[in-house]
């Protein structure tokens, strides 16, 4: 059998070389000399150099931004695989009385845009302005119905049988979540782990107006400081701008299968 | 007996509780606050002054609000035209090739995993009037083709426009993509034999089997072209001149800026009821015209 070539895969690769290049061209910035980019801002570097990497850490205070991101995502994830697990768990299991109607506010209460004013001044009066809960909060809260939904959605599968057996071996409602639900729903707490990750790694909406001081700030907030001050240094702003998406790009890079059919079940829209 | 199996169906609550609470604050008291706002006078410090409408008459005269809604209308307009027939091209595309759809669909769905601020920022430099795009064009002796990007308030809008498309059409190709692929492939065979053309079959066979993705998919996208926010808060934040200001970069600025919150408010929940209206709109298609979607 002769190998023919699909001519589909032109139009495919060119758009494909327009999503990749934009990327490719922070990542080659990255490493040029400073002076390098004024003539050559789209090119291959000649040199590679690593020291904009060392200097951005230092002045865009990178370490102080990746921890607080990296605890108010973790928390954020943690909360709402657990909050949202027992949600639906309750909602799916235990037969509670009023459940119907629970899902019909979470329902409508889903297609509303955030409050962003109301939550910015309920915080100002609350003391939250810079503060870790500040941002987890309203994370956790938005996220919550769609993924109860998500998660319910696939617990609706699990036969209800294994759970009585379980009751009946004397295991406590606690019990029977954490040792036969999650191990059994684990395909989907892994998609809304990952995508709740994504979002929380990538918020700016909130994050910028609550996190006002450069010691609370997330990296994605930060970044838009860090180019502000460093307009004109190129190479800096690069690697800032790497080292603000690597870790992303990294779990992307891991997951992409469960990223791509996660978006087809889960229609999650940025 | 039957006083404690009552108990034990109530339990379930204890399960729900804790996460409502955060939804409560998060969600529901902001929602019932945003319909009190926007009639009361506030400074976001002290307590809100209730002065009737006259915040809704202040935004009917105020010129920037005009500007910021008709570039809402063209965010939208746009959103739901180009990109959505581009990705519809290319699922449509992949629906047909056999190797390499996975990769495809990743590589194109990877611009969204990029922070809006790393990705505005390479847009950037693309548009830079001096490196940039059109450093090359310059070179090439193209310079007529010189794309004055973010500077010029007419181009501005565009640009930020072709920066979110880039940002976020991938995910699009594949819910398109996954409707196409459950798609009865043997209608499409039939109406082959029967000597039907190419755009013949595309028309009246693949279009109308994945209409119910493709109306959420068109709804999703203008919801969220009202909503319109961050890449022109980080690219532009709504200049020059206000010329790419959307109704959520104005009250972002203006509540958390300006301190006018009731006034922000307003304009939010103008912005709440456009969104409205367009899922009644929808509900109406669902409901009454039997769109099965």
């Amino acid at each position: 059998m002769k190998l023919r070539f699909n001519w589909r895969h032109i139009p495919l690769l060119i758009v494909t070389a327009f999503s990749l290049f934009p990327m490719l061209l922070l990542l080659m910035n990255a490493f040029k000399k400073k002076a390098e980019i004024s003539k050559n801002p789209l090119g291959w570097p000649k040199f590679w150099t690593f020291e904009n990497f060392s200097m951005a850490w230092e002045q865009g205070h990178f370490d102080v931004a990746y921890m607080n991101t990296l605890i108010i995502t973790g928390i954020t994830v943690v909360l709402v695989c657990v909050l949202c697990g027992f949600a639906a768990y309750g909602l799916t299991f235990m037969s509670t009385p009023g459940s119907g109607l629970f899902l019909a506010y979470l329902f409508i209460t889903m297609s509303m845009p955030i409050g962003f004013i109301p939550i910015f001044f309920m915080e100002i009066k609350l003391n939250l302005i810079n503060t870790y809960w500040g941002v987890i909060i309203p994370f956790v809260g938005g996220a919550f119905a769609f993924n109860v939904f998500l998660l319910r959605a696939f617990m609706l599968g699990i036969p209800k049988d294994l759970l009585e057996s379980a009751r009946v071996d004397g295991a406590s409602s606690i019990g029977t979540f954490f040792r036969i639900i999650l191990p059994l729903a684990k395909p989907a707490f892994v998609v809304v782990a990952i995508f709740t990750t994504l979002s929380s790694w990538n918020e700016i909406f909130l994050s910028n107006a609550i996190l006002q001081t450069d010691t609370m700030k997330t990296v994605s907030v930060a970044y838009l400081n860090f180019t502000s001050k460093y307009n004109t240094n190129w190479a800096l702003m690069a690697a800032g701008g790497v080292m603000t998406v690597v870790p992303m790009v990294v779990l992307f890079l891991l997951m992409t299968k469960k990223f791509v059919s996660g978006m087809q079940e889960g229609g999650v829209k940025f | 007996m039957i006083k404690r199996s009552r108990l034990v169906r109530w339990k379930g609550w204890l399960f729900i509780l804790p996460g409502l609470l955060f939804h409560i604050f998060a969600v529901t008291i902001p929602a019932m606050l945003s319909l009190y706002l926007p009639f009361t006078e506030w400074n976001g410090i002290s307590m809100p002054k209730f002065i009737g409408i006259e915040n809704f008459v202040e935004a009917f005269q105020d010129r920037i609000v005009g500007v910021a809604f008709l570039n809402n209308v063209k965010w939208m307009l746009f959103w739901v035209t180009i990109p959505i027939i581009f990705a519809f091209g290319l699922a449509y595309l992949l629906s047909k090739i056999k190797r390499g759809q996975t990769a495809y669909q990743s590589i194109f769905f990877s611009t969204s995993i990029i922070t809006v601020t790393v990705a505005g920022q390479i847009w950037f430099w693309l548009y830079n009037p001096f490196s940039g795009v059109n450093f090359y064009l310059d070179k090439a002796g193209l310079g007529f083709l010189e794309w004055p990007g973010l500077t010029i308030p007419s181009f501005a809008l565009v640009s930020v426009l072709i920066a979110d498309m880039w940002r976020g059409f991938g995910g699009n190709v594949i819910w398109l993509l996954a409707a196409l692929t459950q798609n009865d492939k043997s209608i499409e065979e039939a109406a082959k034999l029967d000597g039907a053309g190419r755009f013949r079959i595309l028309w009246n066979i693949v279009l109308p089997q994945i209409r119910p993705t493709l109306v959420v998919v068109t709804l999703l996208t203008a919801l969220g072209a009202f909503g319109a926010f961050e890449m022109v808060y980080v690219m532009t934040g709504g200049g020059p001149a206000h010329a790419t200001e959307t109704l959520s970069t104005y009250y972002y600025s203006l509540s958390t800026r300006g301190q006018r919150a009731g006034y922000g408010s307003a304009i939010a929940l103008f912005q709440m009821f456009i969104a409205f209206i367009l899922i009644a709109v929808y509900a109406y298609l669902k409901k009454k015209k039997g769109w099965d979607v």
